[in-house]
């Protein structure tokens, strides 16, 4: 069965649609990124998928034993997270808190996995710095840690290289690239930079409004909708 | 257990300004409140909340309003049961509204202020209930301090209970709700928190100034801290620092405790924004 399976959803907000008709499905291992215009839809079907916003029509399943609790979700970033006077291993030990249940404080082996996670991530040095310090693409690895730490199948990750320059944009790329490859996690990422998506995901879902296309990257680039989008994106 | 107090305060503070009996008291209501204020000061300084929590200020003071006009002696549990039901609508209403959260905060607050002066000038007497805008801290009895105690160790339980999913909450709202974080039950038991003590401080701290000490602490340690372990120690040492400064300079310059203990914030503030480069 798919990780995640969208059988003729639609969202709506206040009665009006904001996104009709999808039907795709994501299945382990797969890179999917979600692309389209500002207002597309695309973080509605981010919450979808979290279970933050239910569906008017249709459904989203999830299947293989995945529990939306344990989607590791990176956000994106909010200026009271941007100036929180938190450390580095403050933040990513957050992304723990689904294993607290009721009790109040952390388990030794939820502190261990946020060092495995930093390490893997290259920042263990970063541990104690305070996350208000840090460069942008520091503070999205540090995120992309967290999401780490609340995930053992899929990560969820909605606008990840807003922000950053394109040298650290290369590079977080590549660090989620390494994720889904060698650390055998699925991707769904929600992008406007549709260059990225097409250099490094395995499944492209287009958006707008309703959706446009679905299905591997190479046969998106081909498409025409594909082409006129990234064509668009290159002319900017 | 008073006479305990009060035995060790003669033997470790062998001091004039704490004499009299009723500075030992509310040296002891300091030691009880001050911490309080700010650790809960922190998240309403991080949740950008400090004119939601003058909001409850002003709550708590229609609670004593309408306490006073059914006859109570004491209005103050009046109050809790008003300002609590107070926040707990306000919270809702900025959850569920699409309106700008400062509006729907700042209509609540004027019709709840101007209620509760209405009703407390109900027949001219309001001279009577004055000493709530100002506080009187000097006039805390011992049954008080109990009910502060009694207080600040519930509030300490459930902030234990409570802090790692109200951090997330305040970091990231829809995260802490992936995490299957009852967001709004947080919020809801973290302003019932703000809108108890706040109720039962104004009495003695005043509602003029009571924000001030919930905000000035906690605004302070934030310049100058860099995760959230220093963050809440450090706002309550300067509120405990404050608290203490501020009782002491109002023994000897004979000025209202409660206004004087946010001066001395105010200052400490200042200091840390001046260190903030070196700190942070």
């Amino acid at each position: 069965m798919s990780l995640i399976n969208c059988e003729n959803v639609t969202f709506t907000y206040e009665g009006s649609i904001v996104l009709a008709d999808l039907n795709f499905c994501v299945e382990r291992g797969e890179y999917l990124c979600i692309v389209g215009e500002n207002g597309a839809g695309k973080s509605t079907l981010i919450k979808g998928i979290l279970r933050l916003k239910n569906p008017s029509k249709g459904s989203i399943f999830t299947g293989d034993g995945l529990k939306t609790k344990q989607i590791g979700y990176l956000p994106q970033q909010t200026i009271a997270q941007r100036d929180f006077p938190a450390s580095v291993y403050e933040v990513v030990l957050s992304g723990k808190l689904n294993s607290l249940g009721i009790l109040p404080f952390y388990k030794r082996t939820d502190k261990e996995d946020v060092i495995r996670q930093l390490k893997l991530l290259g920042i263990e040095d970063l541990k104690s710095r305070s996350y208000r310090e840090l460069s942008g693409g520091q503070q999205q690895r540090v995120l992309l840690a967290r999401a780490l730490c609340a995930s053992k199948e899929l990560l969820v990750l909605d606008e990840p290289v807003t922000g950053l320059d394109p040298i650290m944009t290369g590079e977080l790329y590549d660090l989620i690239k390494k994720i889904n490859k060698e650390e055998k996690r699925t991707i769904v990422m929600v992008s406007h930079d549709i260059k990225g998506a097409v250099m490094y995901a395995s499944h492209i879902l287009h958006l707008g409004k309703t959706q446009l296309f679905f299905g591997k990257k190479e046969d998106y680039v081909q498409s025409e909708i594909g082409m006129r989008f990234i064509g668009v994106e290159e002319d900017d | 257990m008073m006479n305990l107090w009060y035995s060790l305060v003669n033997i470790v503070l062998p001091f004039q300004w704490v004499e009299f009996t009723f500075m030992k008291n509310a040296l002891l209501a300091i030691l009880l409140i001050t911490p309080l204020f700010g650790l809960l000061g922190t998240m309403i300084v991080n949740n950008k909340m400090a004119f939601f929590s003058d909001a409850l200020g002003h709550g708590a003071f229609t609670g004593i309003a309408i306490g006073a006009l059914i006859g109570l002696v004491k209005p103050v549990l009046a109050a809790i049961v008003f300002s609590v039901v107070f926040a707990l609508i306000i919270t809702v209403i900025k959850n569920k509204s699409r309106a700008s959260t400062d509006t729907i905060i700042g209509v609540f607050s004027s019709i709840a202020i101007a209620f509760g002066l209405v009703l407390l000038s109900l027949g001219g007497s309001f001279n009577k209930y004055s000493s709530y805008l100002i506080g009187d801290l000097l006039s805390i009895t011992p049954s008080e301090i109990l009910l502060l105690l009694v207080v600040f160790i519930i509030i300490v339980i459930l902030w234990v209970l409570i802090f790692n999913k109200l951090l997330l909450v305040s970091i990231n709202q829809s995260l802490a709700r992936s995490r299957g974080v009852k967001t709004l039950l947080v919020e809801m038991i973290f302003t019932s928190i703000v809108a108890v003590i706040v109720t039962i401080s104004i009495q003695w701290v005043g509602l003029l100034i009571i924000n001030s000490l919930l905000v000035l602490p906690a605004a302070g340690a934030r310049n100058i801290t860099t995760n959230v372990r220093q963050y809440t120690l450090v706002a309550i040492i300067i509120a405990v620092f404050s608290g203490i400064c501020g009782l002491i300079a109002s023994y000897y310059l004979n000025t209202a405790t409660g206004a004087t203990i946010v001066l001395v914030s105010g200052i400490v503030f200042f200091l840390t924004l001046a260190f903030k480069n070196k700190f942070a």
